[in-house]
């Protein structure tokens, strides 16, 4: 067991060993891809291409990809060194520490971990995969085009569920577990940008995302709170979720007012029909899943050594209209027990005592389970994506080196994720850029970030993540972005920038 | 070119220690974990209270009824004791019949009473007839001088005939009777004789008459000797048995060797002169015959009476009101002739309308049938003999025969007639006077419901202090009398074995209806607290009632009772009992499932700390005192109980109003908190082996013994509940 839970782990952390990428390329204007997070940025380059149709640059020695992966807990907080005799020894917060050797060890342990637990602890999962990038300047403006695959996963926990179950409901007789659910978006987007520089500190820009959705589960609304009542013990659960999906399931009239058990033993999904093109591209291309999204973004020079950052992307939404379907499940069911004799007559508390005890816990399940309606409509419905806010400021350093402050927040249906970036970028003559970062992401205060760009010629490799391996067991965040692009007219020089003094020499 | 390759390698190099570092510490991982786990699971939780303990019921032994004594929206229960029952009255009044009447009717063999008939012989016949070629002077001057007279010469001596003179005797209609001839069984004749000449006569008379239909005569017997009669004298002969002689309508006679006696000069004897001859015959016993029947009537038109009386025959009937009836006839004919038999009852009336009755037999025939009685009343008081049971009747029975033609009859052959009624007479009434008499009200034995009320009582005093019991009597008839009733409530134990027995004894007077056409009379009884009590004191479960109606126990003769049918009395018999009661040392026993078995597909891992809950919410008015005991029944009894689990704990009435009486959502809540930890290891292993629990709550007596109203709201809520505080731990072992 000890090799498998090894081989797992070692496989997460090898991967977690890039982290989150967006807020260290935020600053490296050389790098196309900074558009990304804030569509007034451009490269100092004339026009670029990149992406996986284009041949040789696209594949080699990667595609264009993206990938990100956030926890709520580090390693850190579910596995560390053991005390005492323990010390050798990784342990996790319920290791059964000896009383008598290490009195009330075991209680600071746990108490420590639902400590770390937040009301809503997410997992979230995000890939991208870059078909096509375009950018080209006609004097102060630079359009870009972009073509990508997204991918987008949540799976949220209720801290207090973690609680509940290990812990009992005689600690949390009051288990919030609202929130509890996933959501799984794939789509095209098809982005068109524009940005200009107004007078010598301003730039704006916006871009024009034009979505199709593919496949979408989400758990719109989850609500659901255990109770268990002081004394009597009796257990109130209530229960109202709602679930949106596109997937094509069959005879969905038939789930209204079901029970649960029943619309689960009946789900059905409708199998595509493969064979037929039209039906293919309809999966695939032209799903009339449409939606549209915007990013907005602008830089401003205070004077020559400090500017402000500020961008939104991703503020847009996707209308399913393709075999949509939305599920309310409702249910209000109460527990009085066991053995529940509530308003028996002692002709059935007769029968149930010669009975063969066919109750118990399982009637507890029983009775969620049949409390519990489905409704179930066909329709529209709209997805809103995850958008993002950034907003930050630089200082010129030198001519070389930046320092730059980014705070980010991603607003999530019951939460924002917040994150704070402290980085350095050095621009490596004319053929690369550097860039390294401290954040504070997610409450883990260990993630130090790399980016950085290698031109030969025209080609263009670059990475950046924002929680290197350095420290893996504290990361929460995993997360790339990598690719190669082609750029072109790029500046022979760095502009050097004439220094005022004082430092606010505009002000 | 050294600067673009250096950066990369370093970057793997990193990420290489990385997952190293990783693969490292997680090999150290030791995944020993423990959850310390607070589980809080409600065990049971019941309502019970009295509308659901005692939910409204009928069936066919007793109802259970929630009625709102006060209007006041409050319900009450009460338990209703019905029992059904009715005095048959077709088993004490059965339907009258009639005795069968059984008669046969023929011609007599007296139907020919004595008769005489008579002839005469003129002295001028005598002397042509008989005396032909007689050479006296005398008989010759007499006869060829036409004189007128004869005066027989003295001396000359007498006259002996020469030839016989014959004559006839006919017999005219007897009786209304006019025979050929008939043949008899025994019978005496007598020939007189009158002498009518101046001088005295002798001489021989011979009989003669028909012996068969269309025969000739023949000689009846022999020759009568007449010897000298003396002249103006008369006298019989000697008379002759006629025993299965044959005499006919007409007999002649022969008279010879006639002597005339001589006389002297004053026995003048004149032609006009006569001989007198009479036959008497007597004694007849007739055997058969033929002849004329003037009079067609077998049987006198004479009143006689039939007998009517109800099946035991003790009651004197007055009157019925016939439903449906009939009276059957059966009729059989010897005769050679159509019979008509006739029958009128002069007191069975239809209205206006009398009922009669006619029937043609046919000759030598037979014929069955009935006379519909439906609809008519009879009226059998018109007998001055007998002013009951009696039908007066007249019942003829004639011959159908054309007077003009001859019968052959035999005095064997009769006319049979049979009246009867074989399916009795269903009467819409029978008045009467049924006397002095008793029925048995037969026992009814019935499952009483009573322990319904607290089937988990156990032991203590229980009195209801309302208890009633209500008989209703419905007499449809004119029937009264005194019903003595007795009433027992019984108590058994779980084996049948007789423990209590109470039995209550009450007298009714039932009364009557004056009228067949009045409304029953509907009597009600009631039996207060104070009597019925004892017989519900016990909680029987099996009551039983019986008795006896003693009929017309104050009635004498002059009263006239009666009955309808289908009105048979109806008795019911109602117990109720409302929950209004005196307790005293109540005490209620119950078992509860209870078993951490029944937490099934859970594993509790190791039980470190169990608390147990108890929450009552009491809401009688009384304070409770309740025990818990663990039970094992998977086990012999005696070694069912584990351990006491609550002892004697006093859990205290709700504030009472002044009425006595707790109002809705009122009650008082009593919490019981049990704990056990790792050192109460025994008693812990004995919950974990209980698979029940026995509850015994005893209800504390009434303040100043007052009495209690159970409402069906009071109930007792009680929630057991469990914390158990478990260690799941999982170690791994090498």
């Amino acid at each position: 067991m000890k090799k498998i839970l090894a081989i797992i782990i070692t496989t997460i952390i090898s991967i977690s060993v890039f982290g989150q990428y967006e807020n260290t390329l935020y600053y490296l204007d050389r790098i196309p891809q900074a558009n990304y997070s804030n569509p007034a940025t451009n490269p100092d380059c004339k026009w670029w291409m990149g992406g996986l149709l284009i041949p040789i640059v696209g594949q080699v020695p990667t595609f264009p990809m993206a990938f990100q992966f956030n926890m709520p807990l580090s390693w850190s907080d579910i596995m560390y060194p053991g005390k005492g005799y323990m010390s050798n020894e990784l342990i996790t917060p319920w290791y059964p520490y000896d009383e008598e050797i290490m009195p009330g060890e075991y209680d600071k342990n746990t108490k420590k971990f639902y400590k770390k637990l937040k009301e809503l602890n997410y997992f979230t999962e995000e890939f991208d995969l870059n078909l096509l990038n375009l950018g080209f300047r006609v004097k102060r403006n630079f359009f870009t085009i972009e073509l990508s695959e997204k991918q987008r996963m949540q799976f949220a926990v209720p801290g207090d569920l973690i609680e509940f179950i290990t812990r009992g409901n005689g600690n949390v007789r009051n288990a919030d577990l609202s929130g509890f659910g996933a959501s799984f978006l794939y789509y095209h987007q098809l982005a068109v940008g524009y940005n200009r520089r107004f007078g010598e500190s301003l730039k704006v820009g916006a871009k024009v995302k034009l979505l199709a959705g593919v496949f979408n589960l989400t758990t719109e609304q989850s609500n659901m709170y255990v109770n268990t009542e002081e004394i009597t013990n009796e257990i109130d659960i209530n229960v109202d979720y709602k679930l949106q999906t596109n997937l094509p399931i069959k005879n969905i009239e038939y789930f209204n007012d079901r029970s649960l058990q029943d619309a689960l033993d009946t789900l059905e999904i409708e199998e595509p029909d493969l064979s037929s093109s039209k039906e293919i591209m309809e999966l695939t291309l032209f799903t009339k899943n449409y939606g549209l999204a915007f990013d907005l973004g602008a830089h401003y020079e205070i004077n020559s050594d400090f500017a402000v950052h500020a961008s939104v992307v991703d503020l847009g939404m996707i209308r399913w209209n393709k075999e949509s379907s939305q599920f309310n499940l409702q249910g209000n069911y109460h527990f009085p027990g066991i053995l529940d004799l509530n308003y028996s007559t002692l002709d059935e508390l007769s029968e149930l005592n010669e009975g063969d005890g066919n109750f118990g816990l399982d009637s507890l399940i029983q009775g969620v389970e049949d409390s519990t309606k489905v409704t179930a409509t066909q329709g529209s419905y709209v997805t809103n994506l995850v958008p993002r806010i950034f907003v930050g400021g630089t200082y010129n350093v030198s001519t070389r080196f930046t320092l730059g402050l980014l705070a980010r927040l991603d607003v999530r249906p019951r939460s924002w994720a917040q994150a704070y970036t402290a980085s350095l970028n050095f621009k490596t003559f004319t053929f690369g850029n550097i860039g390294l970062s401290y954040s504070i992401i997610n409450r883990s205060f260990v993630n130090i970030g790399l980016a950085y760009t290698v031109r030969i010629g025209p080609w263009q490799m670059f990475m950046a993540t924002d929680n290197l391996p350095i420290f893996p067991i504290y990361a929460k965040t995993i997360g790339f972005r990598m690719g190669t692009n082609l750029v072109f007219g790029r500046q022979k020089k760095i502009k050097r920038v004439k220094k005022g003094l004082p430092m606010f020499n505009s002000l | 070119m050294r600067n673009r390759l250096f950066r990369p390698i370093v970057l793997i190099i990193i990420i290489a220690l990385g997952m190293y570092g990783c693969i490292y510490q997680v090999d150290k991982l030791n995944t020993d974990v423990r959850f310390d786990m607070s589980l809080a699971l409600p065990l049971a939780k019941g309502r019970l209270n009295m509308r659901s303990l005692i939910p409204p019921k009928k069936d066919s032994t007793y109802a259970i009824e929630h009625y709102d004594e006060a209007n006041d929206g409050d319900s009450i229960i009460r338990l209703i004791y019905e029992q059904d029952s009715a005095v048959l009255i077709d088993e004490f009044i059965e339907l009258p019949r009639m005795i069968p009447y059984r008669s046969s009717y023929g011609i007599s063999d007296s139907i020919i009473d004595d008769f005489d008939v008579d002839d005469s012989v003129t002295f001028e016949r005598l002397v042509f007839d008989g005396y032909e070629g007689q050479d006296s002077i005398d008989l010759l001057n007499f006869a060829d001088a036409g004189a007128t007279t004869l005066v027989p010469n003295p001396g000359t001596g007498n006259y002996f005939g020469t030839k016989p003179i014959e004559g006839e005797f006919t017999v005219g209609i007897v009786d209304g009777v006019q025979f050929d001839y008939i043949v008899l069984n025994n019978g005496q004749l007598v020939i007189t004789v009158n002498n009518g000449y101046a001088v005295p006569i002798s001489f021989t008379i011979t009989l003669y008459t028909i012996q068969s239909a269309g025969g000739g005569f023949e000689q009846l017997g022999d020759p009568i000797f007449v010897p000298q009669v003396p002249a103006g004298s008369a006298g019989p002969l000697p008379p002759r048995d006629l025993q299965n002689a044959i005499i006919s309508g007409i007999m002649k006679y022969e008279i010879s060797d006639v002597i005339l006696y001589a006389g002297d000069a004053s026995n003048v004897i004149e032609r006009p002169d006569l001989l007198k001859l009479g036959m008497e015959v007597y004694d007849l016993s007739v055997n058969s015959g033929q002849a004329y029947f003037f009079d067609k009537l077998l049987k006198l038109d004479t009143l006689q009476y039939f007998t009517i009386i109800e099946e035991n025959g003790a009651k004197q009937l007055y009157e019925i009101g016939i439903e449906s009836g009939f009276i059957n006839y059966d009729i059989t004919s010897e005769f050679d002739a159509p019979i008509n038999v006739s029958l009128d009852l002069p007191s069975t009336t239809r209205g206006t309308d009398t009922a009669s009755f006619d029937a043609l037999v046919e000759s030598r025939g037979s014929y069955t049938d009935k006379w519909q009685l439906g609809g008519y009343t009879m009226d059998l008081t018109q007998n001055p003999d007998q002013p009951f049971n009696s039908l007066p009747a007249h019942l003829n029975v004639s011959l159908n025969t054309d007077p003009n033609e001859p019968l052959f009859f035999n005095t064997a052959d009769s006319v049979y007639v049979d009246l009867y009624n074989v399916d009795s007479l269903h009467y819409d009434y029978v008045k009467g006077y049924w006397g002095q008499d008793t029925i048995v009200v037969k026992e009814e034995t019935r499952e009483f419901g009573l322990g319904d009320f607290f089937p988990s009582w156990k032991s203590g005093d229980i009195i209801f202090t309302e208890p009633k019991v209500t008989l209703e009597y419905v007499n449809p008839t004119g029937i009264e009398g005194v019903l003595d009733l007795n009433m027992t409530g019984l108590k058994h134990d779980k084996d049948g074995v007789l423990q209590n027995e109470v039995t209550l004894q009450r007298e009714y007077t039932i009364e009557r209806m004056q009228d067949v056409t009045d409304d029953p009379i509907d009597s009600l009884f009631v039996i207060g607290p104070q009597e019925i009590n004892p017989v519900f004191s016990t909680l029987p479960d099996e009551l039983r009632y019986s008795g006896i109606l003693y009929v017309n126990r104050n009635a004498g003769p002059e009263t006239i009772n009666f009955v309808k049918t289908g009105a048979n009395t109806a008795m019911n018999l109602t117990a109720e009992l409302p929950l209004k009661l005196k307790i005293n040392d109540f005490t209620l026993e119950e078992e509860f499932v209870f078993g951490f078995d029944s937490l099934d597909n859970f594993s509790f891992g190791e039980l470190e700390k169990l608390t147990i809950y108890f929450k009552v919410k009491n809401q009688f008015p009384l304070n409770l005192s309740v025990n818990a005991v663990l039970l094992d029944t998977t086990k012999r009894v005696e070694l069912q109980p584990l351990g006491t689990l609550i002892d004697n704990t006093l859990i205290q009435s709700p504030e009472v109003s002044p009425v006595g009486k707790v109002e809705r959502g009122v009650f008082k809540e009593y919490v019981e908190v049990i704990e056990f930890d790792v050192d109460d290891g025994e008693m812990l292993d004995k919950i974990m082996q209980a698979n029940k629990v026995l509850i015994t709550a005893v209800l504390a007596s009434p303040k100043d013994n007052n009495s209690v109203t159970l409402y069906t709201y009071y109930g007792l809520d009680f929630n057991i509940a469990i914390d158990a505080n478990v260690t799941v731990q999982s170690i791994e072992e090498d």
